[in-house]
C-alpha cells in the first residue's frame, strides 16, 4: 500500500511538471499568433543569469560537511528567461544549480516556471493587479523571492531564523497560483499578496527535513500564504505582515523497512517584515513566530505542538558604492516554552544536548563591487546553538560537539 | 545564558515597532516639504514641483506623446521601481533608463524619485531574477534616451533639466 502510495506521489508530481510544459505550449501557440508581431523576438525573450562560487569553512559543525575542512561547496548558478507575450502576459522560467554541501540537496532545480498575467483591470492607474500560475515562488518575505541569487543578498548565507535552509525546498515556491494587488493610496503604497500551491519533497530533501533513514514518503499536502506591506508616501519605510500555513503527510514505506509510521505535520507562521533605506546605510528586520504539529511519524501515538520564535535585525553602512560592511543579529528558539532547552536531555535520556533548541547568530560581513556586474562577498558567522541543523528530529551531537561553533565564507558572484 | 537569550519575541516586535515609528517619523518631516501634487505637462515634459531649498534641479521626466500626463510622484516611483504597469489611460508603460552608474541617472533617483540608486537596483534585481518584470530599457546616452522616448508608444524617461529650457 505504500508503494502505491509512493508510485501515486511521483505520478502527481510528474503531471505537475506536464501540465506546467503544456500550459506554456498552450498559451504561447495561441497568444503570439493573436498578437500579431508588433513585438520583435529581442522584444520579447529576455535572458538573465548568475554564477557564484567560493568557499566556507566551519568549526564544530556539521552544516556544510561532517569534517569541518575547508569547502568550495558554495556553488550556486542560475539562468532565467522572460518571454512576453504581449503587454499582459508573460512566461518566466529559472533553473538553478546548487552545490552547498549539507544545506540543500546538491543538484539542479525549476526554481519557477509561471504564467505571468499583469492585465490591466482597473481604470484607476492607482490600482494594479497581477496573477501567476505554475511554480511560483514565494514573495511574501524580503528575501525569499531571489533567496537563491547570490548578488540581492546581503550575506552569503541569510539569517537562519527565518531562511531556515533545510525548509529551503518547501519554502520557496510552489506548484500553484499566486495573486497580487498594489495600491497607491494617499497614505502610500500597499502591496497584497496571496498564494495557495505545494512543493514536491524528493528522498535527498526527505532525509534532510526529516530523517536519513526514512524510506517512506514524505509530502507536501499544501501551502497557503498571505502578506501584507505598506510604504508610507514619501518615506523609504516599508512594513509587512505575512501568515503561512501548510501541511505535511508522511507515508510510511513498510516494505522498505521504514523505522517510521504513517503521520503528519503542521506548520503554521506569522511573520513581521520591515525595511529603512537612507543614503548610506540599511535597515532591515523580519521577526516571526511558527507553531509546528507533530502528529505519529515517528512512532505511533507521538503528539508533539509547540511554538517556536525567532527573528533577525540587519544593518549595512555603505563607505562607498563599492564598499560596504553589514552586521547582523539572528536568534531562534525551537520551544518557546522551554527556550533553553533544558527538558530535551530529559526527554532523550541524555542523548541529546539541550543547545539543540536554539539558534543565535551574530554575522559581520563585507561586501566589495569588484565591477560592474561582479562582486565579492565575506562573512563571518559567531554562533551559538544548532537548532537550525538537519535533519530536524535527529540531531547529531557527534558531529555537532559544541554549542559554539563558527563559520567563515567568501563568496564570488557574477550575474548578467 | 546565550547572548541573545533575553530577547522574546514580544520585546523584539515592540523593538522593531518603535524603530520603525521613529524612522517613519523622521522621514515624513525630512520629506514634508517634498509632498508635491500632480505632475504637469509640457510637450512630453514632465515638471514635478521641487523643494524650495533645492540648489540643484532635478532632471526632468519625458513621455512619449500618446500619454496623458496626469500621473503623481507616487506614481513615477512606482513607475520606475517596475510595479505599476499601465497609464491611467489604459497603455502599457515601457521604462527608459540610462546606466546606474550615470550621474544623471543617479540625480533622477535621487531627486525625482527621493529614493536611493543602491535601493532601486536591488529592487530591479529582485524583480528580475524572480521573473516577476521585464527589466527596463537602457539607453547610452541623453540622445538615445529622447529618441527611444519619442519613438516608443508609452515609453518614459528623464533628460537633464536643461535640455527642458
Amino acid at each position: 500500500m505504500n508503494n502505491i502510495s509512493h508510485q501515486q506521489h511521483v505520478s502527481a508530481m510528474i503531471k505537475m511538471s506536464w501540465l506546467t510544459l503544456v500550459l506554456w505550449l498552450g498559451v504561447i501557440t495561441t497568444s503570439v499568433s493573436a498578437e500579431g508581431s508588433e513585438l520583435s523576438l529581442s522584444d520579447r525573450w529576455q535572458v538573465n543569469g548568475f554564477a557564484a562560487m567560493g568557499m566556507v569553512k566551519t568549526d564544530n559543525s556539521s552544516y556544510i560537511n561532517d569534517t569541518n575542512k575547508l569547502s568550495f561547496k558554495l556553488t550556486e548558478i542560475g539562468l532565467s528567461s522572460r518571454f512576453k507575450i504581449n503587454n499582459a502576459l508573460s512566461l518566466a522560467g529559472q533553473v538553478v544549480y546548487l552545490d552547498v554541501g549539507n544545506r540543500y540537496a546538491k543538484g539542479t532545480r525549476v526554481d519557477y516556471a509561471f504564467l505571468d498575467w499583469h492585465p490591466n483591470l482597473f481604470e484607476n492607474a492607482n490600482w494594479s493587479f497581477k496573477a501567476q500560475f505554475g511554480r511560483v515562488k514565494n514573495n511574501h518575505w524580503l528575501y525569499s523571492g531571489a533567496r537563491d541569487v547570490p548578488h540581492t543578498r546581503l550575506t552569503t548565507i541569510l539569517p537562519q531564523s527565518v531562511y531556515f535552509d533545510g525548509f529551503r525546498d518547501v519554502a520557496l515556491g510552489s506548484d500553484g497560483v499566486a495573486l497580487q494587488v498594489d495600491h497607491l493610496s494617499t497614505l502610500g503604497t500597499w502591496q497584497i499578496k496571496w498564494s495557495y500551491g505545494k512543493s514536491p519533497i524528493n528522498d535527498a530533501q526527505r532525509d534532510r527535513l526529516f530523517s536519513p533513514l526514512a524510506t517512506g514518503t514524505l509530502s507536501q499536502d499544501y501551502t497557503h500564504q498571505m502578506s501584507v506591506y505598506f510604504a508610507p508616501n514619501n518615506t523609504n519605510v516599508e512594513v509587512g505582515i505575512s501568515l503561512l500555513d501548510s501541511d505535511f503527510s508522511y507515508a510510511a514505506n513498510v516494505a522498505g523497512n521504514d523505522p517510521f509510521v504513517n503521520g503528519t505535520a503542521t506548520s503554521q507562521r506569522i511573520m513581521l517584515h520591515g525595511q529603512y533605506f537612507a543614503e548610506n546605510w540599511e535597515l532591515a528586520a523580519e521577526l516571526m513566530r511558527e507553531r509546528g504539529v507533530f502528529k505519529d511519524a515517528l512512532f505511533a501515538g507521538f503528539n508533539a505542538d509547540q511554538y517556536g520564535d525567532g527573528g533577525y535585525l540587519q544593518g549595512r553602512y555603505l563607505f562607498t558604492p563599492q564598499h560596504s560592511v553589514i552586521a547582523r543579529i539572528d536568534f531562534y528558539d525551537m520551544n518557546e516554552d522551554d527556550r533553553s532547552g533544558s527538558r530535551i536531555p530529559l526527554q532523550t535520556q541524555g542523548v541529546v544536548p539541550e543547545y539543540f533548541t536554539y539558534m543565535d547568530q551574530a554575522t559581520f560581513g563585507w561586501q566589495w563591487r569588484i565591477a560592474e556586474q561582479w562582486q565579492l562577498q565575506t562573512d563571518v558567522h559567531l554562533i551559538k546553538g544548532a537548532g537550525r541543523l538537519t535533519p530536524i528530529l535527529f540531531p547529531d551531537p557527534v558531529l555537532n560537539p559544541n554549542k559554539y561553533w563558527t563559520m567563515w565564507s567568501m563568496q564570488l558572484m557574477y550575474w548578467f | 545564558m546565550t547572548p541573545f537569550r533575553f530577547i522574546t519575541l514580544n520585546a523584539a516586535i515592540g523593538l522593531m515597532i518603535v524603530i520603525m515609528s521613529l524612522l517613519l517619523l523622521f522621514s515624513i518631516n525630512a520629506n514634508a516639504a517634498f509632498l508635491s501634487s500632480d505632475v504637469e505637462n509640457s510637450a512630453q515634459i514632465l515638471s514635478v514641483p521641487t523643494r524650495s531649498n533645492d540648489h540643484t534641479h532635478p532632471p526632468r521626466v519625458i513621455t512619449n506623446n500618446s500619454v496623458v500626463p496626469d500621473i503623481s510622484e507616487q506614481f513615477l516611483r512606482e513607475v520606475f521601481s517596475g510595479k505599476m504597469r499601465y497609464w491611467p489611460d489604459g497603455q502599457a508603460i515601457t521604462v527608459v533608463v540610462l546606466d546606474h552608474n550615470s550621474p544623471l541617472h543617479q540625480s533622477f533617483i535621487q531627486l525625482r524619485l527621493r529614493m536611493f540608486p543602491y535601493q532601486v537596483q536591488r529592487i530591479w534585481n529582485k524583480r528580475i531574477y524572480s521573473g516577476r518584470a521585464d527589466p527596463p530599457i537602457v539607453v547610452n546616452d541623453i540622445n538615445a534616451m529622447r529618441n527611444t522616448v519619442v519613438n516608443t508608444p508609452g515609453a518614459i524617461g528623464y533628460l537633464p533639466f536643461s535640455a527642458g529650457q
